[in-house]
């Protein structure tokens, strides 16, 4: 049980890489 | 109000207010120095590329996020071989699974939310190889993600983050707590390597006491915001916290670093009379948290409403007396508003509407906040401030010259509904489920009041409990465990992904059209906007919970 928590804990922090990536602002200089 | 209470209050927080502004001095002299010290030259030489570069925000964040993953690892790795490793006098087991991930997590977060007791669960080497270490790194995160953002604003590169978070474990946390561990050894808190003592008591019977290296643990998890005491009952337990002075020195030491972290931004972005109205707002917003906390805990507890007591030094349900009647109301408000999580008296006894105002804290989360990462929290207010200020007065929302647009209000608007989303979701999945219900003993408003201040705790990374909950079970472990961690690095990610997007802009002069950010006008803006917002979001879970509680049962 101890690893399934540890991947759970792995795996979120796979999404915040993923989320950084995707997150981009490279245009925002030319918006409004 | 008795004078001895606004001594005491005035004595500790007014005391930690003024040391932050020498104290501030000193941390931007050594988290920003102009020229780097042989400390970082060391540091690169081990390091490598990894060290040298100077980041954007998107290589500042993945540097952050690859130590957490490691520091992660560790974490758990320790937590569970914790009964074949070293330093492990009293012959402490394997912990359950999940109650593993939750502790790991709890600590990386900088939250300490503990559904163990140290004493009796966790081994000498988990406590300072594994939660120990957390509260140091994951406080210079927090202060390492701060200057960041600050050298950002500023117009410079963001700096290293292996450099940032060195500088601020060795040159702020590590001093700091070698002073605060030496004054709570000298005020009587145990500080040995030796395993729990057996005495004989008058009685004659044999009893375990259990002690530790406890000095260093506390000295560290008050410095650091992070909460987690080396006993379950934490600094009520009178080896974590023995006297009124050692509870002086602890409270001093709950709020000094995020008061010092306000000066150190305004240092870095050279605008201190910016970063004076911003302290003066969180001042004023915990001052008001912290008078109505002593207020309404003049009045006694309901408990002993039919009891033939005479009840006239107001609740002290809960209490420990040898710190007075005000430092548990005082003590709740400073921990819950600096996202520290330590508690010296019990929060579940509270009069109902002495503990809205730690959730209130919980719910802002940016008076003075967690360290490093309050500010961080504040700067989203800012954004959403500068913006509706600006579009009120028809001038160019922007702040410290950077043109707030479309995009940094999103990316701040993102920041700011996770947090509440965090709260308010599983609360209310939690109170309809058996997964709530069944973990509690108390029933209607004050039960309600308890799954909500657990994820409100959860999420503001603070950790302290309304206790009342038997929250170790696997459905509790995981949903806090996951709200802390998202709580933790979306509030991190977002504003270094604001600073990055102003960053790519060009930065405006100051001009007669620019929004003023150094008066009181924006300070009121700013003040207004936290209170509507946080009013806005949380007021209608405030009235299911302790105001409901409180026209219920207060007489």
């Amino acid at each position: 049980m101890a690893l399934i928590f540890f991947l759970l804990g792995l795996a979120v922090f796979a999404l915040f890489f993923f989320l950084t990536s995707a997150i981009n602002v490279d245009r925002a200089g030319r918006e409004g | 109000m008795d004078i001895n209470i606004l001594i005491f209050v005035l004595m500790t927080v007014g005391g930690a207010a003024l040391l932050s502004w020498p104290l501030g001095a000193f941390m931007k002299a050594v988290m920003d120095p102009a020229k780097p010290g042989a400390a970082t030259g060391l540091l690169q030489s081990i390091g490598g590329p990894l060290t040298r570069a100077n980041q954007d925000w998107k290589q500042y964040v993945f540097a952050m996020l690859a130590f957490n993953v490691i520091s992660f690892t560790a974490t758990y790795a320790i937590l569970a071989l914790q009964h074949v490793l070293p330093f492990n006098p009293d012959g402490k087991e394997a912990l359950e699974g999940s109650l593993i991930f939750h502790t790991a997590v709890s600590f990386m977060t900088n939250t300490n939310l503990q559904h163990y007791s140290g004493e009796a669960a966790l081994s000498y080497g988990s406590q300072l190889g594994a939660l120990m270490w957390q509260q140091f790194v994951s406080a210079a995160t927090g202060i390492a993600a701060l200057v960041a953002l600050a050298r950002g604003l500023a117009g410079r590169p963001m700096g290293n983050f292996l450099v940032d978070l060195q500088r601020a474990v060795f040159f702020v946390l590590l001093p700091a707590a070698l002073i605060v561990a030496t004054l709570l050894v000298l005020g009587g808190t145990p500080m040995t390597m030796e395993g729990a003592a057996t005495v004989l008591t008058l009685e004659n019977v044999e009893q375990t006491i259990a002690r530790g290296p406890v000095a260093a643990f506390v000295a560290i998890k008050q410095l650091g915001t992070n909460g987690g005491g080396w006993f379950g009952p934490n600094s009520t337990q009178p080896f974590e916290n023995p006297t009124f002075w050692t509870n002086v020195v602890q409270t001093i030491s709950i709020i000094i670093i995020p008061m010092m972290c306000v000066w150190l931004f305004g240092r870095i972005v050279g605008r201190l009379k910016h970063a004076s109205i911003v302290f003066t707002v969180m001042l004023v917003l915990m001052g008001v948290r912290i008078a109505g906390a002593v207020y309404f805990e003049l009045a006694p507890t309901q408990a002993f409403a039919e009891l033939p007591i005479t009840q006239d030094v107001g609740n002290l349900e809960g209490k420990e007396l040898r710190f007075g009647t005000a430092a548990g109301p005082l003590w709740s408000v400073l921990t819950t508003s600096t996202s520290n999580g330590s508690v010296n008296a019990m929060h579940d006894s509270l009069n109902p509407l002495t503990g809205m105002m730690p959730m209130i804290g919980m719910w802002l989360n940016e008076d003075f906040g967690g360290v490093g990462v309050g500010f961080i929290n504040m700067f989203i207010y800012i954004i959403i401030a500068v913006f509706l200020a600006g579009m009120m007065v028809g001038r160019t929302p922007e702040y410290l010259g950077w043109r707030i647009e479309t995009r940094e209000v999103k990316l701040a608007a993102g920041a700011m509904l996770w947090h509440a989303f965090a709260i308010l979701f599983p609360t209310a999945l939690f109170a309809m489920t058996a997964w709530g219900a069944g973990a509690l003993n108390n029933t209607g408003p004050h039960g309600f009041s308890e799954i909500l201040y657990e994820f409100s705790s959860s999420s503001a990374n603070n950790g302290s409990g309304f206790e009342g909950l038997g929250d170790n079970t696997v459905a509790w472990n995981v949903a806090t465990g996951l709200v802390m961690m998202l709580s933790r690095f979306i509030p991190i990610i977002l504003p270094l992904a604001i600073v990055g997007s102003l960053m790519q802009k060009r930065r405006a002069a100051q001009s007669v059209g620019s929004l003023g950010v150094e008066d009181s006008t924006f300070g009121i803006m700013l003040l207004v906007t936290i209170v509507i917002v946080g009013a806005l979001t949380f007021f209608p879970a405030a009235a299911l919970g302790p105001i409901a509680e409180h026209f219920l049962y207060m007489r």
